[in-house]
Formats: C-alpha cells, sequence, structure tokens
C-alpha cells in the first residue's frame, strides 16, 4: 500500500515529466533534418551534439521526478511541508521502508519515463534506416538510466536538506549546468557523464565504468541520505 | 512486566538552547484516561513525539509498553499497538476515507473491521468522500477510527477536540469513555481544556515548564486539594508561617484565602489557633489546581 500511496502522490509530477519527455518530439520533428526525408543528411558531429543535448534535457526528468517525489515524501521525511507526516510516522514500518518505497518508485517512474529518450532519437534524429540498431537503443536507455541515477540520488540528498522545492530545484539545475560545462574541460573528459550516457549509440557498447562510477556515486549519495532520514528527528 | 503502559524518567530536551522538558517523570497506569494538561509550550506535543520515538531525549528514559521509546526496531512494535491522533488531524488529502481505511488497514495483521464498520457508522463517515472535503471533527473522527479499529491497547491523542465544536467535542469525549470502557484502552491525551479533562479522566499529570508540577488521581486530587477561608478577627499584622501543605496563600483584609494540598486538618486547626478565627472549607476544580500551580511556577 505504500507504493499505491507513493503513486498517488507522485503521479502528477509523472504525468508532468511524460509531457516534458514527450513535448521535443514533435518540435523536432519539424525542423531536425531527417534522415529518411530528402532533407540533407545529418552528420555525425551533428548527431553527437543534438544527442547530447537531449541527453542534458532527459537528465532534467530524474531531477524533477526525484525532487518532487521526495517532496511528497517529506510527508515522511521533513517536518511542515506536509501535516499527514506524523500520521504516516505513526504507522507501524520502518523509516528505512518508508525511504526504499518513495525512492525506488521514483527511480521507476524516472526509467519509465527515460524510455521516451530512445524512441525519440530513433523517431527523430537517428531514422530506420540509420546504422543504430534497436539494441543500441536499449543500451543507450540502460546507460541514460544508469548514469542519471546519481543525479536522482543527488536531488534525494538535496531534497531532505532544503526544504523549499524551488530553491532545492534550482540547485540542481545549477548542479548539471556546472557538471555540463566542466565536462567540456578537456582533463574531465573521461567523467563526462553526458557522453557516457549517449555513447552506446556510437561504440555500440555500455559504458561499464562511467556506469559503475554512476552508481557507486548514486550508492553513497543514498545512503548519506537515508542515514540522514533514520536519524532526524521530526 | 511493569503496570505502566507509559513510562518517563527524568525526561530532558531541549530545541536551539531552549528548554522543552526539564526532567519530566510520568506514569501512565493500563486502562487509565489520563489526561495531560499544560499551557501551549508547556512540552506536551515534545512529550508525545518522545514518546513515539519522533524524537530522542537529551537525557532520561522514556518507555512505553515496557520498550525504549526511542529504539528504531522497538519503535514499529510501539506503534503496532498504539494509535495516534495527531494535533493538526491531518490525514492524506487525495485519499478518500474508504482509501485511508484500507491503506491503514494494510499495516495490521489484527485489524478489526467489526469496529470499522461499528465505528464508520457512528461517526456518520461517508466512505467515498474525499478527505479534503471533511471537516476537522470528521478527520478527528476519522483518525479516532483508525486508531481504534487496529486494535491498539493505548490512544495517544495530542489536543483531540482542538478546533471542534461544542457538539463534536461532546460527542468525541463519549466516545473516548465508551472505547476505554468496552476495549480497556489506555487513552493518553494531552489538553489544555480543563472541563473536558475533568470530564472523563481519572489520572492527570499538569506540566508546566517541561517538568510535572502535579500528577495523581483526579479524585485523590480533588480530595487533598481544598480551598480554606479564614476570616480573621483584626487584620494580622505579620504574615503567618503556614505548615505544609499549603499550596498558595492570598490576603484580604481580615480575609486569608489558603489553597492546601495536603495535611488539612493540621492547617485548619492551624487556622483556628488564629484570633477570632473562623475557617470554611470548599472543594477545588481542576481548573483551581491548574491555575494556582501553573501560576505559581
Amino acid at each position: 500500500m505504500l507504493w499505491y500511496k507513493g503513486w498517488l502522490e507522485t503521479r502528477l509530477h509523472a504525468a508532468f515529466m511524460l509531457g516534458f519527455a514527450v513535448f521535443p518530439i514533435p518540435l523536432f520533428t519539424l525542423v531536425t533534418p531527417h534522415p529518411a526525408n530528402p532533407a540533407p543528411q545529418v552528420s555525425v558531429a551533428q548527431a553527437e551534439s543534438a544527442i547530447g543535448f537531449f541527453a542534458l534535457y532527459y537528465s532534467i526528468v530524474p531531477l524533477f521526478l526525484a525532487g518532487s517525489g521526495i517532496k511528497t515524501q517529506s510527508a515522511q521525511i521533513r517536518k511542515g511541508l506536509h501535516g499527514s507526516m506524523y500520521f504516516t510516522l505513526s504507522l507501524p514500518i520502518s523509516r528505512f521502508r518508508l525511504f526504499a518505497t518513495r525512492v525506488s518508485l521514483g527511480m521507476l517512474e524516472t526509467i519509465g519515463i527515460l524510455a521516451i529518450a530512445p524512441c525519440f532519437l530513433q523517431i527523430v534524429i537517428i531514422g530506420p534506416e540509420d546504422h543504430v540498431s534497436p539494441s543500441d537503443l536499449f543500451a543507450f536507455w540502460v546507460a541514460l538510466s544508469v548514469c542519471a541515477s546519481a543525479f536522482y540520488f543527488l536531488e534525494v540528498l538535496l531534497s531532505i536538506f532544503l526544504d523549499e522545492p524551488l530553491r532545492h530545484m534550482i540547485g540542481m539545475f545549477g548542479i548539471v549546468l556546472l557538471y555540463g560545462l566542466l565536462s567540456k574541460v578537456p582533463l574531465l573528459a573521461p567523467v563526462n557523464i553526458f557522453r557516457a550516457m549517449i555513447s552506446p549509440l556510437f561504440t555500440h557498447s555500455l559504458p561499464w565504468a562511467s556506469m559503475g562510477i554512476s552508481l557507486g556515486v548514486a550508492a553513497v549519495l543514498g545512503w548519506a541520505a537515508l542515514r540522514v532520514v533514520q536519524t532526524r528527528e521530526y | 512486566m511493569s503496570d505502566w503502559v507509559i513510562e518517563a524518567r527524568g525526561l530532558r530536551k531541549s530545541f536551539k538552547g531552549q528548554p522543552a522538558l526539564t526532567g519530566l517523570n510520568l506514569e501512565v497506569p493500563a486502562g487509565s484516561i489520563f489526561g495531560f494538561l499544560g499551557r501551549n509550550g508547556a512540552g506536551k506535543t515534545t512529550t508525545i513525539r518522545l514518546l513515539m520515538g519522533l524524537l530522542k531525549p537529551d537525557c532520561g528514559d522514556a518507555r512505553v509498553f515496557g520498550l525504549p521509546a526511542g529504539d528504531l526496531s522497538a519503535g514499529i512494535e510501539i506503534r503496532r499497538r498504539l494509535g495516534f491522533v495527531t494535533e493538526d488531524k491531518e490525514l492524506y488529502p487525495y485519499m478518500t476515507v474508504k482509501q485511508i481505511i484500507r491503506f491503514t488497514r494494510s499495516f495490521f495483521p489484527k485489524w478489526r473491521a467489526e469496529l470499522e464498520q461499528r465505528y464508520l457508522k457512528l461517526f456518520d463517515l461517508p466512505p467515498n468522500r474525499k478527505i479534503s472535503d471533511l471537516s476537522k471533527g470528521m478527520r478527528s473522527r476519522l483518525m479516532l477510527l483508525l486508531a481504534i479499529s487496529h486494535g491498539a491497547e493505548l490512544l495517544i491523542l495530542d489536543e483531540p477536540t482542538e478546533g471542534l465544536d461544542p457538539v463534536a467535542v461532546e460527542d468525541i469525549l463519549r466516545q473516548l469513555v465508551a472505547i476505554s470502557a468496552s476495549e480497556g484502552t489506555t487513552i493518553f491525551f494531552s489538553s489544555h481544556q480543563l472541563e473536558e479533562v475533568e470530564q472523563i479522566a481519572d489520572r492527570v499529570c499538569i506540566i508546566d515548564h517541561g517538568a510535572a508540577v502535579v500528577t495523581g488521581s483526579l479524585d485523590d486530587l480533588k480530595t487533598q486539594y481544598q480551598r480554606l477561608r479564614v476570616v480573621v478577627g483584626e487584620e494580622l499584622k505579620a504574615p503567618v508561617l503556614w505548615g505544609e501543605g499549603v499550596e498558595h496563600v492570598r490576603q484580604d483584609g481580615r480575609t486569608v484565602d489558603i489553597l492546601a494540598s495536603r495535611n488539612v486538618e493540621a492547617i485548619i486547626n492551624q487556622a483556628r489557633s488564629l484570633p477570632a478565627a473562623s475557617v470554611e472549607r470548599f472543594p477545588v476544580t481542576l481548573k483551581e489546581i491548574f491555575l494556582e500551580h501553573v501560576r505559581s511556577n
């Protein structure tokens, strides 16, 4: 029933993010030269740039879903934002279970909505006749989801500390943009998470190292968030 | 096993250096209706949060059903056996009455469907109405239904009648007495509505500045506490050094008003030894006891 409650609380945010994820498809269908169309062929560099942009664009999905999910999880976690918090905390459930349920639900919603990204690329940018296979698109989705988990858990942690939803969302956008800019620095190229997200489309393999680092970072951030939730007073 | 459902010893808690509890001792016997009284900010809600394991004491020990209230795993067992009605009566606004009953039921294997049905009817709660559309009184009743239906051995109610109209207050109080009588449930409720506490409680604790100033059975308190009116022949020149048990003395001309908490007979004898003194004794209300202690504190 905690999953059901979580779904009731986050479904509007999830629907909004679904719209956010689908929104560019018709827009870019109109303005982007499609390989299947008689328009000029898209170069690899152009495609990479466009795909990189979309990796950044779709990285907002986990931020928002973690943010909104955990914000409503404030029903369990934080004081003041949701009056029913004390009712939830009076139920015979561990804080670990409350936390794990909500975080898992948000992550599943994120992964589900991120599935739109490869579909989008297939429809708009790459086209059916290109050299990117369905398995590459699947790998892209996996890489996108796993790499996004670091952002997701960063947002989970931030949302526990920052009460104002707008403030922490702005903070997260700032971090992602800063990270995006820093990743342009050649020295930091090996840890460019956005490049790792899109790499299956070009290398036809999963970026295991980057995915491992992302999962490691996500685990550390998730553990830190859980520790805060378990020891916090309400 | 202890006879106390709730036991607290020397509880202290501060928030940013501001003391909220300053060594609270509390004992709530099984099956009692226990009124926890205090002014706003006296430490009632902090105590309840400590008992619920939502706060950790700076020092001291709180036990519910003999289990440590602050322990994470013991806390789950404690919460399985108690029902909690929060001060603000907030529930999930997006759920209907039926949905929140189903949701809550899923956490309590010993859920008592017959109590759920009885109180659903008795409290006149519309199953398909959204919680956001319920009045505060209806939300109070719904919270009470949720707390009772899982077979709670202890109900912790934080200002259960706060913000309710007199009819709703009467209704809730009557149900609390009925629940205690029929189910043997211990009821621990905080309030600053003294008449309500006097109406249903059999034991009380008055808390002020984070510590218990009066605690005991309401009947005993009413027997022990007496107001004495002493009228002397001429105005007293020097203050009288009254014996033990005098809580408060107020002198107005030849009349001396005394609130005594014990040794009443000895105090009466002392008063009669004053020149041309007459002594009258009056019973006291809980309100008088409360006001005397809270004011003098």
